[in-house]
């Protein structure tokens, strides 16, 4: 095979595994020019430079009073007929005319998505960044329970408190009151209350400002007192105690510097009966996440500013997740983020105030999860899976944005769209594959690149070890519904098998992500040379994993103690694998 | 521990009063009356770090204050 052919089957594979992920279909929908119709009224597109003599002529001839639409008209020849009886038949006579190029009835264009009338939402720049207008179409959150473990909650008019006006008609489940062991879990800070009201203020109410599952149900758990502090044990008691009385979601807009085994299993304890668990990375701006954000199950959220960047006090490192809405008031409150509270201090005074944190922007998520509950998602790990999906940026994760920035409608589409698979991988086990067969002497060449990659043998190790056996999760899914972990972990390319062994967590484990399993699958082909092209496959398709993780620096690595030994560990162990691939591809016996 | 430096508050979730000590470390202040608290004041500390401690503003390592010395 000729060098030209080689390399043209480069390019052509690329593509095609490239354009998997990122195809775009734009087709016009039968009904969508029924959609937005103005009764009576037509509009014409005439020859550019028709003038205002024609258009008066052809007025006159179709018995109806047309008018250029603008200034611009006698230039590009729009102009419109109002009054007209029978749309139709009009059209088709317009329609002989020579001087016509298009005619078509009116249409009307709104802003796509749902805007509600609360009079401060044009201020909330936060909701629209994470394109709210859009989900709130697709979704509200009816009927899951978000739990707010924080200062509290304004939800009641009792003694000393009140209750915020703009949570009026909010639902709220039974709470509790960890800190002073009672069933009234009132807000004696301000904290609790606006980021309850991130979560699910009231919304379309024409008061104050809109939250982003507004049809959920809050829970209010105080377990941080009035100064805004608390201790391991009752956060850990009210986590437990959030997803004992139907929690889904629960919302922890705090955080330390030590790590508590007791928070930790509580965490554990969440995730295992279906909570999902979100928290704040921290606001020291350093590259290390707080604690409970850094451990395991835990969706890490660090902050933006309105411009989407990411927040100068935001913590960042291995353990963030995503990055969503948290402000950024350096350049006045109109960056903070704006919701229903009470006055510091004052708990019996409501306010409309601007905050900034990771605080502000953990409830982003922690709603969006509910949203994504509420649109049918069965498990945490679905619903992470979503977020992590949908988020945007430029894919992959990384430590400064995690998997990039929270993105409401995308990670809905992801939810319906969860069989979604990362192609590239598989590109560049191609690529990789060609150069091997370059650098191969043609007396010990295999075949060329087509005959070496569409043979079953090589190809089906190929692409599980490089995109997973993914067709099990899609006949899972269609046959049998939601798809148990065992069955989400093989659909994973082999390196990720990890997560059998390991159970899920954020970080890879290095032997996983090394020429090992390459290595050990090879061992037979010494002695049965029919096993060779399958442990090729799998040498090739680990090649290019890891050429591809090394490439968007992801994910981190377990065990190794500096992120900096991650990029080295991935390149060298994607050399091996290539350079076992290449040994296994060779022909032991020249032509 | 003894820590000398300036508090300041810092505006994060509802707020958080962080010394900002003299050799450039920073701790949250847990457990001082709330008149005390005054931006620019220079003091000098006593208390104990409290690695379990929890809180809304996740500034710093929170410093649970037990002698207060304006300076």
């Amino acid at each position: 095979m000729s060098l030209r052919v080689v390399a043209v089957a480069v390019v052509s594979s690329t593509l095609l595994a490239c354009s998997g992920g990122i195809r775009h279909d734009k087709r016009t929908l039968a009904g969508d020019s029924q959609r937005g119709r103005v009764p009576g009224r037509v509009v014409v597109d005439f020859r550019d430079g028709t003038s205002q003599t024609v258009l008066a002529e052809r007025g006159a001839e179709w018995g109806v009073a047309l008018r250029f639409n603008s200034l611009v008209g006698p230039e590009d020849g729009v102009a419109l007929a109002d009054n007209v009886e029978d749309v139709e038949a009009l059209l088709r006579a317009i329609r002989q005319s020579p001087n016509v190029e298009v005619a078509e009835p009116l249409l009307t264009y709104e802003a796509q998505g749902f805007t509600p009338n609360d009079p401060e939402y044009p201020k909330q720049w936060n909701l629209r960044l994470i394109g709210m207008p859009d989900a709130w179409e697709m979704s509200r959150g009816k009927g899951v329970i978000v739990a707010v473990l924080d200062t509290g909650v304004a939800y009641e008019t009792k003694g000393p408190f009140v209750r915020v006006p703009d949570l009026k008609g909010v639902r709220f489940a039974p709470g509790y009151d960890f800190v002073h062991d009672t069933d009234h879990p009132n807000d004696d800070n301000g904290h609790g209350t606006h980021v309850a009201g991130t979560i699910a203020q009231a919304t379309n109410n024409g008061e104050g400002v809109a939250g982003i599952a507004y049809e959920a149900t809050l829970m209010p758990v105080k377990v941080l007192d009035a100064s805004g502090s608390g201790n391991s044990a009752d956060i850990a008691d009210g986590i437990r105690w959030a997803v004992d009385h139907g929690a889904k979601v629960l919302n922890l807009s705090l955080g330390g510097f030590g790590y508590s085994r007791v928070i930790e299993n509580a965490v554990a304890y969440a995730r295992k009966h279906g909570a999902l668990v979100v928290a704040a990375a921290g606001n020291h701006g350093a590259g290390t996440v707080a604690y409970p954000a850094a451990y395991a199950g835990v969706v890490g959220v660090g902050a933006v500013g309105p411009d989407g960047t990411r927040a100068p006090y935001s913590a960042w490192g291995e353990q963030l997740d995503l990055l969503a809405p948290g402000g950024d008031k350096r350049r006045g409150d109109e960056g903070g983020i704006l919701q229903a509270t009470i006055a510091r201090g004052e708990p019996g005074k409501s306010v409309y105030a601007s905050y900034q944190g990771t605080s502000m922007a953990t409830p982003h998520v922690a709603g969006v999860a509910a949203l994504l509950f509420a649109a049918g998602a069965k498990t945490p790990d679905e619903v992470e899976r979503a977020l992590y999906l949908g988020a945007s940026g430029p894919g992959g994760w990384n430590a400064q944005r995690g998997h990039g920035l929270l993105d409401a409608p995308g990670a809905l589409r992801a939810l319906g769209a969860n069989t979604k698979v990362d192609w590239q991988p598989l590109a560049a086990s191609a690529a990789i594959l060609i150069l091997l067969l370059l650098s191969l002497n043609p007396q010990v060449r295999p075949g060329g690149v087509l005959n070496v990659l569409l043979d079953p043998k090589l190809l089906l190790p190929l692409l599980v070890s490089s995109v997973g056996f993914f067709v099990l999760r899609v006949v899972w899914q269609r046959w049998m519904g939601s798809p148990p972990a065992a069955v989400d972990a093989l659909s994973l390319p082999m390196p990720d098998w990890e997560r059998i062994v390991f159970g899920r967590g954020r970080l890879a484990h290095p032997l996983f992500y090394s020429a090992l399993i390459p290595l050990l699958v090879a061992l037979p082909g010494m002695a049965w040379k029919g096993f060779r092209p399958v442990a090729a496959g799998i040498a090739l398709g680990f090649a290019g994993f890891l050429a591809y993780a090394a490439w968007t620096r992801a994910p981190g690595l377990s065990w190794l103690p500096f992120h900096v030994l991650a990029l080295p560990w991935l390149v060298a162990n994607g050399l091996a694998c290539a350079v076992l691939a290449r040994a296994l591809l060779a022909r032991r016996e020249k032509r | 521990m003894k820590v000398k430096g300036r508090v300041t508050f810092q505006d994060l979730g509802a707020g958080a009063w962080v010394l900002e000590a003299e050799d450039g470390k920073r701790y949250e202040l847990l457990g001082v009356e709330r008149q005390r608290l005054i931006a620019g004041t220079r003091v000098e500390i006593e208390g104990d770090l409290d690695a379990g401690s929890v809180s809304t503003s996740m500034a710093a390592p929170a410093l649970r204050v037990t002698r207060w010395t304006p300076r």
